[in-house]
């Protein structure tokens, strides 16, 4: 009964995650875009605009200009996710693809990364006067609740190990409606609470900034001139 | 302050509203407020700015200020050092509050 | 009283130093309200409206729908801190409100308020606010600190723009009766006259029949400056402070040597005798548009076929950037110049093919160094190549002096600072922030004049020269001249 309950609940985060990742984008490509502000000097093309845009989404290099400690934990942290994130993937298969392996093999690197990026973002924003002038407790949670999915998650898999190839039919059954049991293992049930927090906080917080960029006229506009 | 001054109705930044406001006497303490004593040569070219606005509403240009003081009252008055020793905060903002002109704006 | 009340004590500053938070450093500043005159002039309330708290979150609802960038950047901010330590008024003041990120929360917290479901429900959980009376009071006095140039957006990961967050605020206040006097007065004698001075067209004429008087005295060559001459071919629109100002009326005289030296049939216009566009600066669309509408009436009714710009930072922008979308093609120009240009863009080309001679040793006695204006080095481009607002005027420069020397490149080209004055600050009653706001600049000048003994800091922007004339004695470089890059090439140029 408790593990249907969590597998609806995926479910719907699933939903809730699509759909408001749309209805955000829904309003941004709904408000209108009259004026060139692109950011000088802008691309000419619209090949330099996705030049542009694949520097700043996959180099962060205006955040290098700025700061190269923010720039570094930055990296450190969102490559470590992505990392994490298709060593993830593994559960999505019955068998476990090929191309998975080497990323389950040097996950603990990942992970590392993951979690030192987020320590040095977090004291960061603690330490430093600016940074807790513009950071609301919001700022922090979002930190602080990453940080407790990593460690949830290196628990689980390193020290407290669960069913694996159980997680992977539960999971598969909560996109297709067909909700499964999961093993049962408290350090689980906290990890995949965590993550249903992040799942819905995804599309309504900042960390929808991640999609948005994109979106940022000064990025994605070019010198029409 | 006196009594001619505390009555005025000016902008926020000392310049009068209304050009009727303005008498000789008002211009003798707004400049006594700033601890100038208007001197003939002071009144050459605050006589020049009102005159100048008469004709075109708009305070002269500093170079034009400095070119026709230079040429009614003579050679070694037709410069800036002269004019700036007679208004040291800039004749085009001094002299014309004096003269009870309005301030030029943009990005002057 | 005393007209110069606001002057503040001289600021000497550690270079480069990020200041320690002074919390209400700033919090004194207060820019005039514009009159109800000058409000009602605009069609806008006179005064603060009864019902402002609901017009404002109505305005900002508006805006969010018809600018993108606006709801974009409300939503992608991080918190990331990358803004903190770049904008010039926060190193000038250390106010922790003119951090761009702060400053930008002014409006954010509110529209996580009235536009989220977060901050709806969890209002100090997400950082929301009401828009209640201090923070309304605070939106005027930080949207009045902020020059609108973009120097943060350099530095941001997401893009963001603060200028368009500060354009948005400006807007609504102007639209619940809370314009600022010097801007909305600016954007008045534009409508009603046709520049921001006021001028009309007899002091213009007067004006500019005494430059030609002068040009004759110095090079023995009548060598005009003329004024809605409908043969001309050619349209020069520059800010007005060109026929009022000084450094600014050399480099008109500059521009007037080379397109004589070119043979180029040129003219003014009475009706278009501003380049500026203070409805940018707040933020107001249907202003802007009636103001760049001037431009294009004027070169239709005297049948040009090109148009060029003056040194003017934000009209370059608006030229360069927003006048096709704002008034539509310009079908009625030579195909071969289908945009308006900068004027160094020209005199570059008329360098480059010949047309004109330099000679660099009229300049001896100068060492220059380049002031990259805001709204050119990060609004704009220039010629047709990726970056010309930076190479073009160095060109000219070097071709008009002997020695070009460069500020430290964390100030220059795309990361330069605003000189202090931009965005609508060039007023007395904001004084103390615009010399606060020039620490950057001055620190970096300060350097180079140490270094290299530098004499002239040369600008392409009226509000640079202005505020920069104005401002550097307070940072102890009365000695440093500031001049119009015009002034300095029509010094070079061979007649």
């Amino acid at each position: 009964m408790f593990d249907t309950l969590v597998g609806i609940a995926f479910s719907l985060a699933w939903l809730w995650l699509v759909c408001g990742i749309a209805y955000r984008v829904s309003v941004w490509l709904g408000a209108r875009s009259r004026f060139l502000i692109p950011l000088a000097p802008a691309p000419r093309s619209r090949v330099g605009v996705l030049g542009r845009l694949f520097l700043e989404v996959f180099t962060f290099r205006s955040l290098a200009r700025a700061n190269r400690t923010t720039w570094l934990a930055s990296l450190a942290f969102h490559y470590g996710l992505l990392w994490t994130l298709v060593m993830h993937l593994r559960f999505a298969y019955e068998v476990l693809p090929i191309f998975i392996v080497p990323f389950i093999r040097f996950g603990i690197w990942a992970t590392l990364a993951l979690v030192t990026g987020l320590v040095i973002l977090l004291l960061r924003r603690l330490l430093i006067d600016r940074m807790r002038y513009i950071s609301s407790p919001s700022d922090y949670l979002h930190l602080v609740l990453l940080l407790c999915i990593a460690l949830s998650g290196v628990l689980i898999k390193r020290v407290w190990p669960t069913n694996l190839f159980e997680v992977g039919e539960f999971f598969r059954g909560t996109f297709v409606l067909n909700w499964m049991p999961l093993p049962d293992h408290a350090g689980l049930i906290i990890h995949l609470s965590l993550v249903l927090i992040l799942l819905f906080v995804f599309p309504i917080s900042k960390l929808v900034h991640g999609v948005g960029v994109v979106f940022s006229p000064t990025f994605n506009q070019r010198d029409r001139s | 302050m006196t009594a001619l001054i505390d009555s005025l109705e000016t902008d926020h930044e000392g310049y009068l509203m209304s050009r009727d406001s303005w008498s000789q006497p008002l211009a003798v303490e707004l400049a006594a407020a700033d601890g100038i004593e208007l001197s003939e040569a002071h009144w050459e070219v605050i006589h020049f700015l009102q005159e100048y606005y008469e004709n075109y509403e708009i305070a002269p240009a500093i170079r034009i200020l400095t070119k026709q003081i230079g040429k009614r009252f003579g050679k070694e008055k037709g410069n800036s050092k002269y004019l700036y020793e007679l208004f040291p905060k800039g004749p085009a903002k001094q002299a014309c509050r004096y003269a009870g002109l309005p301030k030029p704006t943009g990005c002057v | 009283m005393n007209a110069d009340k606001h002057t503040p004590d001289p600021v000497v500053g550690r270079y480069r130093v990020i200041p320690i938070l002074h919390e209400g450093a700033m919090a004194q500043t207060h820019t005039a309200n514009a009159t109800p005159a000058i409000q009602e002039a605009s069609g806008l309330p006179g005064k603060l409206v009864a019902d402002w708290h609901d017009r404002a979150i109505a305005r900002l609802g508006e805006l969010l729908k018809e600018r993108r960038g606006l709801q974009v950047f409300m939503d992608t901010c991080t918190k990331c801190g990358a803004c903190t330590d770049k904008c010039h008024y926060f190193l000038g003041t250390a106010d922790p409100k003119n951090m761009p990120v702060a400053r930008q929360d002014l409006i954010r917290s509110v529209y996580r308020r009235h536009f989220t479901l977060a901050g709806k429900l969890f209002p100090k959980l997400v950082g929301a606010r009401d828009l209640d009376k201090p923070m309304l009071e605070d939106w005027y006095r930080y949207f009045h600190q902020c020059s609108e140039c973009r120097r943060c957006t350099v530095f941001c990961p997401k893009g963001i723009d603060t200028s368009e967050v500060t354009m948005a605020g400006r807007e609504i206040l102007a639209a619940i009766g809370l314009g600022q006097q010097y801007s909305q007065e600016i954007i008045g004698k534009v409508n009603s006259v046709g520049n921001n001075l006021g001028m009309k067209k007899p002091a213009l004429a007067n004006v500019l029949e005494s430059l030609e008087e002068d040009i004759l005295d110095e090079t023995g060559l009548a060598i005009r400056l003329p004024l809605d001459d409908a043969t001309a071919d050619m349209l020069v629109v520059t800010p007005s402070a060109d026929f009022f100002a000084e450094p600014h009326v050399d480099g008109l005289i500059g521009m007037a040597k080379v397109l004589h030296a070119a043979g180029i049939h040129w003219t003014l216009s009475s009706e278009a005798s501003e380049a500026a566009n203070f409805a940018l600066f707040t933020g107001q669309h249907d202003q802007m548009q009636a103001i760049a509408l001037r431009i294009s009436t004027a070169a239709q009714s005297l049948g040009v076929s090109r148009i060029v710009m003056g040194e003017c930072g934000h009209a370059w922008r608006v030229a360069y950037s927003f006048m096709d979308t704002l008034v539509g093609g310009f079908d009625y120009l030579d195909p071969e110049h289908p945009r308006p240009e900068h004027i160094c863009e020209l005199s570059h080309e008329l360098l480059q093919s010949g047309l004109i001679t330099l000679d660099p040793s009229r300049n001896a006695d100068k060492v220059v160094t380049f002031h990259d204006s805001c709204n050119v080095a990060r609004g704009a481009g220039m010629g047709n190549i990726k970056g010309g607002q930076f190479t073009i005027p160095r060109a000219l420069l070097r071709a008009s002096v002997p020695q070009l020397v460069e500020m430290s490149s964390d100030t220059t080209h795309q990361k330069t600072f605003c000189c202090g004055g931009g965005g609508g600050l060039l007023t007395d009653d904001l004084m103390e922030v615009r010399v606060k706001g020039a620490l950057p600049r001055a620190q970096a000048l300060q350097a180079v004049v140490s270094s290299d003994k530098v004499t002239h800091l040369v600008a392409i922007c009226a509000i640079c020269k202005t505020q920069l004339s104005q401002v550097l004695p307070q940072h102890d470089l009365a000695d440093v001249q500031v001049t119009s890059l015009h002034h300095l090439v029509g010094d070079a140029l061979v007649l």
